[in-house]
């Protein structure tokens, strides 16, 4: 379908790589590039470039820890996606100052991007739309946009992902209006009058041995204590881990697992302090009970996924994919990568590698988090 | 130990086995974990009770959302929806009012709404712009902007005209209804509708026809316009003249008649000013001339619907023309005249008027002409009738002293035919009594015509069964026919005709006695035939017949024709010219069809009657048949001043075997008693007796002494009045001469009958 296009460009001149995005994303009609861009990239350069070049159609896009793609996973690279009238309609809002927890401000940025969609596409009803956000990564508030977002969206389908800096974890940068920023969050309201489908998939089991966060700092995410012990010694000891054993990988394949709901949810650990106690990539808190989960069946999930998908809107279009970049852990181990990316490819996928993803009113980690769209009108 | 000190917890972490001596390893172990587990217990129970604080905590955010997923989503949603409806039914609404204001602004009409208090809402730039200058700002009392617009003066009209404006358009606006029209001062129209609004508010719109009433008032002036050049292009043909004058007696208007009429040629331009000149140079004023302008004006023109009044006629002279001035007040004052050259009507008139005084002189003159010949003309009818008078006496006269002697010869020469003579005797006295009968009957036509052309026969025209007379001559002419050896037959139907029956028998025996008079051989025919104008009643013959142009002839006097010089004896030649005469009178066309040698026709054209027939109370003819034998014996009583014509009636009865008494008078007849017949049969009396007695005196005397018996009347005296006098007695009359034939029938007949006409 001509209204919407998917490219990867592994150029690493910025001007490359824009020009190579433009020639495969431009469209008539076309009222919205996404770009996940990787954290090597000179990113003012490239910001500067691909605005040049698709002039007033805004783009908008994020730093990444990997990109999803035409051939699966990449890294290094831009992937884009462009969507057009007239099954398509856009309205994008930024969310700046992060660090003020404005709630009340967000909400009216959210609300006034989703009322500029009355005038671009009048024809749009409630069911036509769907809301992406992109969030730095490193902000630590992505709770609170997306309950913010979630609330003023009214219900509307809301997909997002935290922008990444590879593994650093030191900056990551949203693009809006030509230009990277920090403490950002971005958030596209898109209309469309095609079938689509939000959807989330994660397959951590809870475990049996239960923790209990004594004591933590919630508004850095870092816990110091679990079970009045030291958080890292403890959280090794519980998941059978050295001390020395605490990396990324480690984090990603015995991920700390909490019940709410009646649900599970991973609270994925960014790193070990020297100090013993642990940076979380998601909220936490104290007296919050943990545990350590196990894995499922990670391609077995992803296909129910896509069989359920296919059920409800038919073979998609696109998906555009928020996948936790702790999830790359688990593909690498389990020598999966090349599978799953075959099956995010067969599926239309474009999206990047995330600090973490949003879900309706959540913010979740190691899961895969995304919209797809068919091919059919609703 | 632990339950001695209830703070355990803060004193024993980590230095426990330091700061104070356990009694074993287990024990301190249990301490350590009971102090972890009082941590747990404590971080817990914070976590209970801070609850899901979402300001508080990035991971109560989480915490909610997650466990009240999609719950709380769906109210969020339902809120937010609201939100976003509301919001844009905000948006929908400022952009209805900013789209009913552009609509407002756009009207091409000034719009002012009010509200229930009357105080202006919303007005359009169109509004304010026909108000120039007049602040309508919302919020202001509309009154107020209505005495704004009067004290400024935008109004049309004087300050009072626009004090009662301003009262009538606050009326107006407390109540609503049809539009109505204000004029501005700046010569705007505007046409205003109000209405009501639901909620009590009005919208006034005000629509500029400024253009339109431009438009009407042109069109009125532009058809004024034409009808005046109408009315210019009439005036200036009408040979009249004609004049305006206005109410200060000035002259506005006139036409080339009234210019001409004034001596000027009709060309002069302008008319008027020329016609005021020479007004004034003749020192008239003639054209306006009202009785009694004002007064008048009120009382007659008032009830005049169009206010007009006339002015009775005048006639005036001006230089020699003789002018008929009619005038009018118009409304305003004017007065329009009219002007008519009437010098050649009168001119007409006067010749008229001696026309028809000379008429009456000379119809004078001739009614008295007339008069003097009227005179005139009686003189010589009254000499006429006079002479008439005379000549019917001298008939009178005629007939009794010509036919009484010859009636006498008659009688005696009969009488002596009845005795025994000598062959040569017999014949002489036949031929005595032909030529008797001769003279007799041309003495009877002589006074015949005698009388008629005196006219002292007036005919007495009756409707009548015309069968009645033709069977009556038919009947007296049988015995002659018979003894001519011809047929007289009668040819009649039942019709009914006008005429005198007794002329017309007269008409129809000279015709059957001339017709069998030239007829030797065959028959004659009375008879009738319808033809155009009546019916022709006529006697057909088969006798000699007249060549055509000796038809004329045959009607003179004594004219008789050739072919019967052998027998010229037996008529006189007066029978035809009687019946012309007869027919003149009675205005009977004469018919007359002959073919020599073949036969003749001979009639009248009678009128046929509608009426019932009158039944001619005539003496039956005497029955035939009736012989000598049936008189034998009977006894008659003569009565007659003449004695020889007594003696000669009385030979004629005795030789028919009756007994005879005669006298001179009924007392004679009284006196002298007979031995033979003391109770005669019947009275036979003359009519004019003696000492001015009458037959009918005597008759009445000696019925009155006999009794009732049968009479009969003879006389010489033709006249109408005898016949009547003796028909009302009911008696017969027998005219003399005598026909011993008819007298004998007629006895013959009363004896049998009784002797009263039936």
């Amino acid at each position: 379908m001509s209204e919407i296009r998917r490219a990867i460009s592994v150029a690493q001149s910025p001007a490359a790589a824009a020009a190579d995005l433009y020639a495969a994303l431009w469209q008539p009609g076309c009222c919205l590039a996404l770009v996940f861009v990787s954290a090597s990239m000179d990113l003012p350069a490239f910001a500067a470039a691909i605005a040049r070049l698709f002039g007033d159609v805004p783009v908008a896009g994020c730093t990444t820890s990997g990109e999803i793609g035409p051939g699966g996973y990449a890294d290094g690279t831009v992937v884009g996606i462009s969507l057009a009238a007239p099954d398509f309609a856009v309205s994008i809002g930024l969310i700046e100052n992060l660090g003020c927890m404005d709630l009340a401000a967000m909400q009216n940025t959210v609300r006034c991007t989703r009322l500029a969609m009355h005038d671009a596409a009048p024809w749009a009803r409630h069911e036509n739309l769907f809301a992406i956000t992109l969030i730095d990564g490193m902000c630590g508030c992505e709770e609170l946009v997306a309950s913010a977002a979630s609330a003023a969206l009214a219900g509307i389908p809301l997909c997002g992902g935290s922008a990444g800096d590879g593994l650093q974890f030191r900056q990551t940068f949203v693009l809006h209006n030509g230009a990277f920023h920090i403490n950002c969050a971005l958030i596209a309201v898109v209309a469309t009058r095609r079938r689509f489908q939000a959807f989330k998939t994660e397959h951590f089991l809870p475990g049996s041995e239960k923790m209990v966060v004594t004591e933590a700092d919630p508004r850095r995410r870092v816990v110091t204590e679990i079970n009045a012990e030291p958080a890292a010694r403890e959280y090794a000891r519980v998941a059978g881990l050295t001390l020395d054993d605490l990396t990324p990988a480690s984090f990603a394949t015995h991920p700390l697992v909490v019940r709410v709901g009646g649900q599970c949810f991973v609270r994925s650990i960014q790193r070990a302090n020297p100090d013993g106690s642990l940076v979380f990539l998601c909220a936490i808190d104290e007296g919050v009970v943990l545990t350590v989960g196990c894995a499922g069946d990670l391609i077995g999930n992803l296909a129910q996924s896509f069989s359920a998908i296919e059920a409800r809107i038919g073979k998609p279009d696109l998906v555009i994919a928020f996948d936790c970049m702790l999830r790359g852990f688990e593909l690498d181990q389990r020598r999966i990568r090349d599978t799953v990316g075959r099956m995010m490819d067969d599926n239309n996928a474009a999206g990047f590698c995330t600090y973490g993803e949003q879900y309706e009113a959540m913010h979740m980690n190691q899961t895969l988090a995304g919209i797809a769209i068919g091919a059919s009108h609703a | 130990m632990l339950a001695a000190s209830p703070d355990g917890a803060a004193v024993l972490p980590r230095s426990a086995d330091t700061a104070i001596s356990l009694p074993s390893a287990d024990a301190a172990a249990l301490l350590v974990e009971n102090a972890k587990l009082r941590r747990i217990n404590r971080a817990l129970i914070a976590a209970v009770e801070r609850g899901p604080d979402i300001a508080g905590s990035a991971f109560a955010l989480f915490q909610t959302a997650a466990a009240l997923g999609n719950q709380v989503q769906e109210r969020t949603a339902a809120l937010t929806l609201a939100l976003a409806e509301l919001t844009r039914s905000r948006e929908d609404e400022a952009q209805a009012k900013q789209r009913l204001a552009a609509a407002i602004e756009a009207i091409n009409q000034g719009i002012v709404l009010c509200d229930a208090d009357d105080r202006i809402v919303v007005s359009n730039g169109r509004y304010r712009a026909l108000w120039s200058g007049l602040p309508a700002v919302s919020g202001q009392r509309f009154a107020e902007m209505v005495q704004g617009a009067a004290a400024r003066g935008l109004v049309a009209g004087g300050p009072a005209e626009v004090a009662a404006w301003e009262a009538s358009r606050l009326e107006r606006h407390r109540d609503p209804g049809e539009p109505f029209v204000i004029q501005l001062r700046d010569g705007t129209w505007l046409q205003v509708s109000e209405r009501r609004v639901p909620g009590g508010g009005i919208v006034s719109l005000y629509t500029d026809i400024t253009a339109v009433k431009r438009d009407e008032a042109s069109r009125r002036e532009r058809e004024l316009a034409e009808k005046s050049v109408l009315l210019q292009a009439t005036l200036d043909n009408l040979s009249q003249g004609v004049s305006v004058f206005d109410a200060q007696r000035q002259l506005v208007a006139c036409n080339p008649g009234f210019v001409v009429l004034l001596g000027g040629d009709g060309g002069s331009t302008p008319l008027s000013s020329w016609a005021s000149a020479r007004l004034d140079k003749l020192g008239l004023q003639f054209a306006y001339h009202t009785p009694d302008q004002s007064g008048s004006a009120d009382n007659t023109g008032s009830d005049k619907a169009g206010g007009d009044k006339a002015v009775p006629a005048e006639l005036r002279m001006l230089g020699g023309r003789a002018l008929e001035i009619r005038s009018s007040i118009m409304p305003g004052g004017f007065c329009v005249a009219t002007y008519t050259d009437v010098t050649e009507r009168l001119t007409i008139s006067d010749a008229l008027q001696e026309a028809n005084e000379g008429l009456e002189r000379r119809v004078e003159m001739r009614t008295a002409e007339l008069i003097r010949a009227n005179a005139e003309i009686l003189a010589a009818k009254a000499e006429a009738e006079l002479q008439t008078l005379s000549k019917t006496k001298f008939f009178a006269a005629a007939n009794h002293d010509l036919l009484q002697p010859l009636a006498a010869a008659r009688v005696f020469a009969s009488a002596l035919s009845e005795r025994r003579l000598s062959p040569p005797n017999r014949e002489l006295v036949h031929h005595a009594l032909a030529a008797l009968d001769s003279v007799d009957e041309m003495i009877t036509a002589l006074l015949d015509i005698a009388k008629l052309d005196a006219g002292v026969v007036p005919p007495a025209p009756c409707s009548f069964a015309v069968r009645e007379v033709m069977m009556r001559v038919a009947e007296e002419y049988g015995l002659i026919a018979a003894r001519q050896k011809l047929r007289l037959r009668v040819f009649a139907g039942d019709l009914v005709v006008r005429s005198d029956p007794r002329l017309l028998a007269r008409i129809l025996r000279n015709l059957v006695s001339n017709a069998l008079r030239y007829t030797q051989v065959g028959g004659v025919l009375i008879g009738h035939r319808r033809v155009a104008g009546g019916l022709l009643v006529g006697v057909w013959d088969t006798g000699v017949g007249i060549a055509a142009d000796q038809v004329e002839e045959v009607f003179e006097e004594f004219r008789r024709l050739p072919q019967l010089h052998d027998r010229a004896a037996r008529g006189a030649g007066l029978g035809l010219s009687i019946v012309r005469r007869v027919s003149r009178m009675l205005g009977h066309r004469m018919v007359v069809l002959s073919v020599p040698g073949q036969g003749s026709l001979f009639g009248i054209v009678v009128p046929l009657s509608d009426e019932p027939a009158v039944s001619l109370q005539r003496p039956r003819p005497p029955e035939a048949g009736g012989g000598p034998q049936s008189l034998r014996g009977r006894c008659v009583q003569l009565i007659d001043d003449e004695p020889h014509v007594l003696h000669g009636l009385g030979v004629l009865l005795g030789g028919w075997g009756m007994q005879v008494r005669g006298a001179a008078s009924a007392a004679q007849a009284l006196e002298a008693p007979s031995e033979d017949c003391t109770c005669p049969d019947l009275i036979i009396a003359d009519y004019r007796l003696q000492d001015g007695q009458t037959g009918l005196d005597a008759i009445a005397t000696l019925r009155r002494r006999w009794g009732e018996r049968p009479a009969i009347v003879v006389t010489a005296d033709h006249g109408a009045d005898v016949q009547a006098a003796v028909s009302a007695a009911g008696l017969h009359l027998l005219h003399k001469p005598v026909r011993p034939a008819r007298l004998r029938s007629l006895i013959t007949h009363v004896l049998q009958h009784g002797g009263v006409v039936v």
